[in-house]
């Protein structure tokens, strides 16, 4: 595989999970308000 | 009746993310990325994600929780609170017109995928060509013919998956509910298995008749940055069209399930949440199952030349055989079974604005709502699986789920922003936030998504006829006058610089010539010894040359699949008028008929919404006296 692919690869998909991960994380921490 | 409202905030995220995942993550967007740049159709898609995807779900939920306070749970009222207007409550016929069209055939996918569940445990496919399997689904949709010896065989899982849908939807939110938070996670675990595979497979699946395939490659040519696509405006349309349809936005659910979250309820973190849940399934998984699993056996060329929809029931399951009875096994139930949970999630979806509207406007209980929409599916439905080679089920995509979700979704954006008012809508979205939404958004929703809205609207409505472009360097030597020459004779026509060869084919003359752009590199690379590193060939559509064509005094041409050419049947037509037999003709008028029959059904459908929902305005006022 190619380097530039493989970098455009792994840094999107690492800033997806991410940002996916540290909102359920918010999410998860904060109750819901009645 | 009480007010239903979602049992959990996480419940709530998963039914919305399982309203937008569906069997596009996995099947559209990695061929929109192969066909629009690899690597770099990722930027334009992640640019359109953030100016006009965020944008227009925390319009919608805005949108949607506005009408849950006042007690409405469907777009035409919803839409008709924002405005004193009259005409805005038929605009909001949309939000369940859309639902009830898309539904009609998207139910009869996802019956596929229940079958196909069932036909990868008993071992159907154990042993079969890919030409067998292709031919199984050719099969199956040919109703009359049987695989499991049960007569309409297609007609049966239908009806079995109509039912699922109408008792899951009579349970309310509650059975909403539990169907997301057990099927995303469990479509996430098996959609994170069988990327591994295709992580991992690389050249093991090479064989004699395909020495070269390799997963890799696969993962390669959709991950490669080609960055001059950039300049391409198709890229970005596909890439807005692509965050489009992925969203499940300008359909009228999110509205819908927004409706039941509780007034002090965050609307902001909750919408991105869901909205990032799609990006993952996405571009994560969706990314690493298909193409690299059918490039790790068929090679990154048969991928190109056939990457598209059918190879999820045509191709899949020939591919799983490979990994043995066990694990093919596994991965056919893995496979369908996330199609399954992805389709049956976004059909609840499409399932409850019907619901909410009949609840509300005309007192109906869940059941009876629910009961009452298996019905209309199953009669609006069944002429999509009775004729689906006969084009009814593509007149239902096109109408119901492209055209109608754009004019929707630019008409909603245009009323928030600039009618209901921004300040107004960023006091609805910022009202209960668990996140800090940034300012800028305010200026991005009221004057950047219209806009993107807008091309996306005028690229489907008059986008010019796709062309095959091809640009190389006039300082490459190889390049020769001679193969200039070949590809002039071949129906290219020059538009060259001084510093560049510029050479554009009709998508008809360079399909006559070289079926497709693998066969095209193949032929440079066999008869001119040209690398396809040393030229780009790609999709174009000639914006630029087509507007200035007009001040010549030139007529503005029209792709065949443009809105207009559509309205038209521009393309049957011309069809009628080249066609050479007679049976060639009575075949093109016999498309012609289902394709004027299916635009029936669905006026029929729309004026039938929008008479209830006048109706339910006399009710109104009449109560109101």
């Amino acid at each position: 595989m190619n380097t530039s692919a493989l970098i455009f690869m792994i840094t999107t998909q690492v800033l997806i999970t991410g940002v996916t991960i540290y909102l359920y994380i918010k999410v998860l921490s904060k109750p819901s308000k009645k | 009746m009480k007010a239903e409202s979602w049992g959990t905030r996480l419940g709530l995220i998963l039914a919305m993310a399982g309203n937008a995942v569906g069997l596009g993550n996995f099947l559209r967007f990695p061929v929109q990325a192969v066909q629009n740049g690899g690597g770099a159709f990722i930027i334009p898609y992640l640019v359109c994600f953030l100016l006009m995807g965020i944008p227009l779900l925390w319009v919608e939920w805005s949108v949607g929780r506005f009408g849950g306070k006042k007690g409405i749970h469907s777009t035409p009222f919803i839409l008709d609170a924002m405005d004193r207007r009259r005409f805005w409550k038929y605009i909001g016929v949309f939000g369940i017109f859309t639902n009830i069209a898309v539904a009609s055939y998207y139910c009869y996918i996802e019956s596929w995928t229940l079958s196909y569940v069932f036909h990868s445990i008993i071992g159907t496919f154990r042993g079969m060509s890919q030409a067998e399997v292709a031919q199984f689904f050719v099969d199956y949709t040919e109703i009359d013919k049987t695989t499991l010896g049960i007569p309409y065989e297609a007609v049966v899982f239908y009806i079995l998956c109509l039912a699922l849908n109408t008792w899951i939807l009579s349970r309310g939110l509650a059975g909403i509910e539990k169907v997301a938070v057990v099927g995303v996670p469990l479509l996430l675990i098996f959609g994170a298995f069988l990327a591994f595979q295709g992580l991992t497979l690389g050249t093991s699946g090479a064989t004699p008749e395909h020495p070269d395939a390799n997963s890799w490659e696969g993962i390669n040519f959709l991950w490669t940055p080609q960055y001059d696509s950039l300049l391409n405006p198709k890229v970005w349309l596909a890439a807005a069209g692509q965050i489009f349809f992925t969203l499940s936005v300008g359909m009228g659910t999110i509205q819908c399930y927004a409706s039941y979250v509780r007034s002090k309820e965050d609307i902001a973190l909750n919408a991105t949440s869901a909205g990032f849940t799609n990006e993952f399934v996405e571009v994560v998984l969706g990314s690493l199952i298909v193409i690299p699993i059918a490039a790790g056996y068929l090679g990154i060329d048969w991928v190109r030349e056939n990457a598209g929809f059918g190879m999820a029931f045509q191709t899949m399951p020939y591919l799983f055989d490979k990994w043995g009875a066990l694990l093919g096994a596994i991965a056919g139930v893995f496979w369908f079974g996330l199609l399954f949970f992805a389709g049956i999630t976004s059909s609840l979806a499409m399932g409850t604005p019907w619901v909410g509207f009949m609840q509300d406007e005309f007192r109906w209980t869940r059941e009876k709502g629910a009961l009452s929409f298996g019905l209309i599916i199953l009669a609006f439905g069944l002429p999509t699986v009775l004729f689906f080679h006969q084009g009814v089920f593509d007149e239902y995509d096109y109408w119901g789920g492209t055209v109608s979700l754009v004019i929707f979704a630019l008409i909603e954006i245009i009323l928030f922003a600039w009618i209901f008012g921004i300040d107004k809508g960023w006091a609805e979205l910022t009202e209960g936030s668990d996140i800090k939404v940034p300012v800028v958004y305010k200026y991005i929703i009221k004057y950047v998504t219209p806009v993107l809205l807008l091309f996306v609207f005028l690229g489907s409505f008059i986008s010019p006829p796709v062309e095959k472009r091809f640009v190389a360097s006039k300082s490459d030597s190889e390049i020769t006058e001679d193969l200039i020459a070949y590809l002039e004779q071949n129906g290219f026509e020059q538009r060259s610089t001084d510093q560049k060869w510029i050479l554009v084919a009709s998508a008809e003359n360079f399909s006559k010539t070289f079926k497709n752009i693998v066969k095209f590199e193949k032929t440079l690379l066999s008869d001119f010894a040209i690398e396809n590193t040393q030229y780009s060939i790609a999709d174009y559509q000639d914006w630029k040359g087509n507007f200035l064509g007009l001040f010549k005094g030139e007529k503005w041409k029209l792709d065949k699949n443009s809105l207009i050419s559509k309205i038209t049947n521009s393309d049957i037509e011309d069809k009628i008028k080249k066609a050479s037999s007679e049976k060639e003709i009575n075949e093109l008028k016999k498309q012609k008929f289902y394709a004027n029959f299916s635009r029936f059904l669905l006026s029929i459908m729309f004026l039938g919404i929008a008479f209830l929902v006048h109706i339910a305005y006399r009710k109104r006022k009449r109560a109101m006296i």
